[in-house]
């Protein structure tokens, strides 16, 4: 005789009725290990036990918290807007100029290729200290103090989010912009959008999100993270020389 | 916050008057746990894990009220864990469409959890069973992933040179030799 289906439930309900199978499960029974090796009910009890085993020490997953609540609680808070206009004579610049560094640094997030999300390029172009605007080298490099522009190739118009976020801490969003089907600038109403480096050092990502319809910051701080937004994503990645 | 959170029942108490709080503190406490658990997982990615690491968390929480025994709060939630990675292979998977979908529906619910299922076995109990293994890659591999801690299932297949997949059947091995551990220790009624 085996564990069977009605000897589990008894085990659970009324564990001396099944105790006879005591002595034929301790001999050891290929049979009964595979039945009970089958049986999901222990599974959280065992993964507690082993989990009991291990260390375990790791910050606060801040974004994942962020997101969590965003699903279960409510949509959080959106974070300070900074607006960080470009310099004057800026805004004046033509497009071409921004073309010309079209491919400059072009940048796939992990897990964004292949994944649900549909990948929208981004390049950006530094201001100079003439004011003009040059292609970033290879390496991302720029230094600290630089001026950043953008170009993103938009599947969609609508409105759009701007996140910047420091090496691996929680993206911050910098504004909310609107942008078109196809290759456009990231504009303010008073010209050029662009990102100001004067007070960062270190890995920066650019993060821009769009979506034909409007979103908050919740679902924009998810798109970055999940693999399955419908949302629009892309961004620039760069190394602040101290 | 939550250091020595031995009983989180308090926490699950005010996670359920809607006290953001105490969502954030179980937040907290158990996702490493949960993590490591998903490490086990040698077939899914950094990516896949983040994303069932959320779908787990958000299902256990907006199903608190079904959760019967407080201090069963972490074996459920561990249990929602592995339910959800083994849907998200399940779902990868191929080659039987129609049972991946069937498999995939049973597995999507939040697993039921009994009071008389809530142990009370030492964590002594399984480090002693551990101990007890033979010398040998499972036990190497145990020591590695659960003892030590530090490395994934994939990054163990990369330092001891063997596949994936041996990985993760040394571990679901010794799982099965504690789940026999467990419901001998039923059987003879020392739970």
């Amino acid at each position: 005789m085996h564990l069977d289906e009605a000897t589990w439930q008894r085990l659970w309900s009324d564990p001396a009725s099944a105790r006879s199978m005591l002595d034929h499960v301790k001999e050891g029974c290929d049979v009964c290990d595979a039945f009970i090796a089958s049986r999901p009910e222990l599974d959280g009890e065992v993964d507690r036990l082993l989990m009991g085993l291990t260390p375990k020490s790791a910050p606060l997953d801040e974004l994942g918290w962020r997101r969590l609540r965003a699903r279960v609680l409510k949509a959080p808070k959106s974070s300070p807007v900074a607006w960080i206009a470009l310099a004057a004579g800026l805004a004046v610049l033509a497009s071409g100029t921004l073309l010309a560094v079209r491919g400059a640094r072009q940048q796939t997030a992990p897990g964004l290729k292949g994944d649900g999300r549909e990948y929208m390029p981004v390049v950006a172009a530094r201001q100079t200290e003439s004011g003009s605007f040059e292609q970033l080298p290879e390496t991302g490099r720029v230094p600290r103090g630089s001026t950043l522009a953008f170009r993103v190739t938009s599947p969609v118009d609508g409105p759009a989010r701007v996140f910047l976020q420091r090496g691996k801490e929680l993206p911050e969003e910098l504004a909310q912009l609107r942008v078109k089907s196809g290759s456009n600038q990231l504009e303010q109403e008073s010209g050029l959008f662009g990102v100001n480096l004067e007070d960062e050092q270190g890995p920066v990502t650019v993060w821009v999100i769009a979506h034909d319809v409007p979103f908050d910051a919740g679902q924009a701080l998810e798109a970055i993270t999940s693999t399955s937004s419908p949302l629009s994503v892309g961004r620039v990645e760069v190394l602040v020389d101290p | 916050m939550n250091e020595g959170m031995k009983d989180p029942g308090g926490y699950i108490d005010a996670a359920r008057r809607g006290e953001e709080a105490a969502y954030r503190a179980l937040y907290e406490r158990y996702r490493p746990g949960v993590v490591r658990l998903l490490e086990a997982f040698a077939a899914l990615d950094f990516d896949e894990r983040e994303d069932i690491v959320q779908d787990t968390f958000t299902r256990a929480f907006k199903s608190l009220g079904s959760l019967s025994t407080p201090a069963s709060f972490e074996a459920w939630l561990y249990a929602i864990a592995r339910n959800r990675a083994k849907t998200a292979l399940s779902k990868r998977s191929t080659e039987d469409r129609t049972m991946a979908e069937f498999s995939t529906e049973a597995l999507d619910a939040v697993p039921p959890f009994p009071d008389s299922l809530a142990l009370e076995v030492d964590i002594a109990v399984v480090r002693d069973l551990i101990e007890r293994l033979p010398e040998g890659p499972e036990k190497e591999t145990v020591r590695l992933f659960y003892v030590d801690g530090q490395l994934s299932a994939r990054e163990i297949a990369e330092k001891l040179g063997v596949g994936k997949s041996a990985i993760t059947m040394r571990l679901e091995r010794v799982r099965a030799r504690v789940k026999r551990e467990l419901t001998l220790r039923v059987l003879a009624g020392k739970v």
